[in-house]
């Protein structure tokens, strides 16, 4: 070793091993940490349950882990969640997830699609009132909100790829929730 | 000579010996601190743009009046602290991005890193309903890096300590808490493998259908692609072979580039089509735990070489 690192001092890491007490620490540090990031992508199984205590502490801290990407299969719908937003008036406004663009605000895209997927959802209701009232402050004209915001899904499914090629199918529609601004 | 009559001529060692000798290569045997450096670079910036970039839908995604209420934020889910505030909510945006400069920089690293974790813990679990792969991986890279001597390469810390010209060498540090991040690397790549289980998978389409998914699309991938049988078969099937490969070959150093190589093209591949998040970046981040220390050591000192003349 030469030049600036002659005379290094070892770093905290490192120098952990240089002792005998050091090494029991790491050894305990490896084998918890390794328990923690293997253990919770067990599948589903009565020993599963049995043994969870074991990480359930770390993932209740946030050490999560959950990597069934596209699994078992990638979602059979394209979808989307639309807002009509009706003024006292009469006259309507469609709401649609906000875009960002494809390079650096495709991360952005990325969460509303995300909340897009979950919020249809019969499993998600008690997320619909609270989105629709953030969609009528989004959409007020000044200080006029909307009477009333109808939540709608649409959707299209995908039928899997043959050797005839990709078949195309019509899109649906379904009103799921109606906030009426009195109600709100 | 050889004593050809005494068998223990042959060195037998024992199996602890062995042993020992294996865990002291995978645990303590030093190597430059290049790797790890260049990983904390690389995710200081992207913890950078993960916070910028909300830092932008604070009042839609994470304020008080969002699309999820307070009350809803990950229920019955313990949390290291509440953020019930748009102003809390701003505080910890603020920590996160002190928290990404430090930790690119390499200004006590550990100490971010940790800091990191926790508010990174808060703020998505602020809102459960956007989260996805990558924003899990974020985190749980976060506390592995901390175990790491991230701050012994290419650092303010050294820099402060040793003079600019520390800048050029890394030292040698022990590679255990290295292991930990390859071993979450290569979880992550069996278990995507393992779960996909459905026919769609097994049959060959499951790539077609993805990309017909309009909702996470980026760029929109060409017909001609999505419809032709032959392509998307080796897409879906190569998709499953490259994360068998990663999550069990990574270890055999022969392979080792190939397999990186095939990594990054595989993310690069998945980010330019489907809206991932953080998830690619971060993996290919990753990957880099598994480049060769003393290879990297050797091209920067020829760099060093070249750029200062004696």
């Amino acid at each position: 070793m030469v030049g600036p690192d002659a005379a290094v001092r070892t770093d905290a890491h490192t120098a952990l091993l240089h002792t005998r007490s050091g090494k029991v620490v790491v050894a305990v540090l490896v084998v918890v940490m390794s328990v923690w990031i293997v253990g919770p992508n067990l599948p589903s199984s009565p020993v599963r349950d049995t043994v969870d205590v074991v990480w359930s502490p770390a993932v209740n801290a946030g050490f999560d882990q959950n990597w069934s990407v596209f699994s078992p299969n990638p979602r059979t719908q394209s979808l989307e969640v639309v807002a009509v937003a009706e003024f006292a008036d009469g006259t309507t406004t469609e709401w649609k997830l906000p875009e960002f663009g494809s390079v650096i605000g495709a991360y952005r895209t990325s969460r509303w699609r995300k909340w897009q997927e979950r919020v249809r959802l019969d499993s998600n209701e008690r997320y619909w009132e609270s989105s629709a009232a953030w969609i009528a402050s989004d959409v007020a004209r000044g200080d006029e909100l909307p009477v009333r915001v109808r939540l709608q899904r649409r959707w299209r499914d995908l039928e899997p790829l043959t050797a005839d090629g990709i078949v195309d199918t019509e899109l649906n529609e379904y009103e799921f929730f109606v906030w009426d601004r009195s109600d709100g | 000579m050889v004593d050809i009559a005494t068998p223990t001529a042959v060195p037998v060692r024992p199996m602890r010996s062995r042993f020992d000798a294996a865990a002291h290569t995978l645990f303590q045997r030093e190597r430059p601190a290049w790797p790890i450096a260049i990983m904390r670079i690389l995710f200081g910036l992207v913890v950078f743009g993960w916070t910028a970039t909300m830092a932008l839908d604070v009042d839609g995604l994470l304020g008080s009046g969002a699309l999820v209420p307070v009350e809803f934020a990950s229920e019955g889910v313990w949390n290291w602290f509440a953020l019930e505030t748009t102003g809390t909510v701003w505080v910890a945006i603020c920590v996160l991005l002190l928290a990404s400069l430090a930790i690119t920089v390499g200004w006590r690293p550990t100490e971010w890193l940790v800091l990191t974790f926790i508010v990174l813990v808060a703020v998505q679990r602020r809102n459960p309903m956007i989260l996805n792969s990558g924003d899990i991986l974020l985190r749980d890279f976060a506390l592995i890096l901390a175990f790491m001597p991230t701050g012994a390469a290419l650092s303010v810390d050294r820099w402060s300590r040793y003079g600019r010209a520390a800048l050029w060498t890394a030292p040698n540090v022990a590679p255990w808490g290295l292991r930990l991040i390859q071993l979450q690397l290569c979880v992550v790549y069996f278990f995507a493998f393992w779960s996909k289980s459905g026919d769609l998978w097994h049959n060959g389409t499951a790539v077609s259908t993805v990309f017909r998914i309009d909702d996470i699309t980026r760029f929109e991938s060409p017909g001609w692609l999505t419809s032709n049988v032959l392509l998307i078969g080796l897409f879906t099937w190569g998709t499953l072979a490259i994360e068998l490969a990663l999550a069990t070959l990574l270890w055999a150093r022969r392979l080792r580039p190939v397999l990186i190589g095939l990594g990054i093209l595989l993310h690069l591949f998945i980010d330019i089509f489907v809206l991932v998040g953080f998830f690619g970046p971060l993996m290919m981040i990753g990957l880099l735990s598994f480049a060769d220390a003393n290879w990297l050591d050797r091209r920067i000192a020829a760099c060093r070489t070249t750029l200062q003349p004696a």
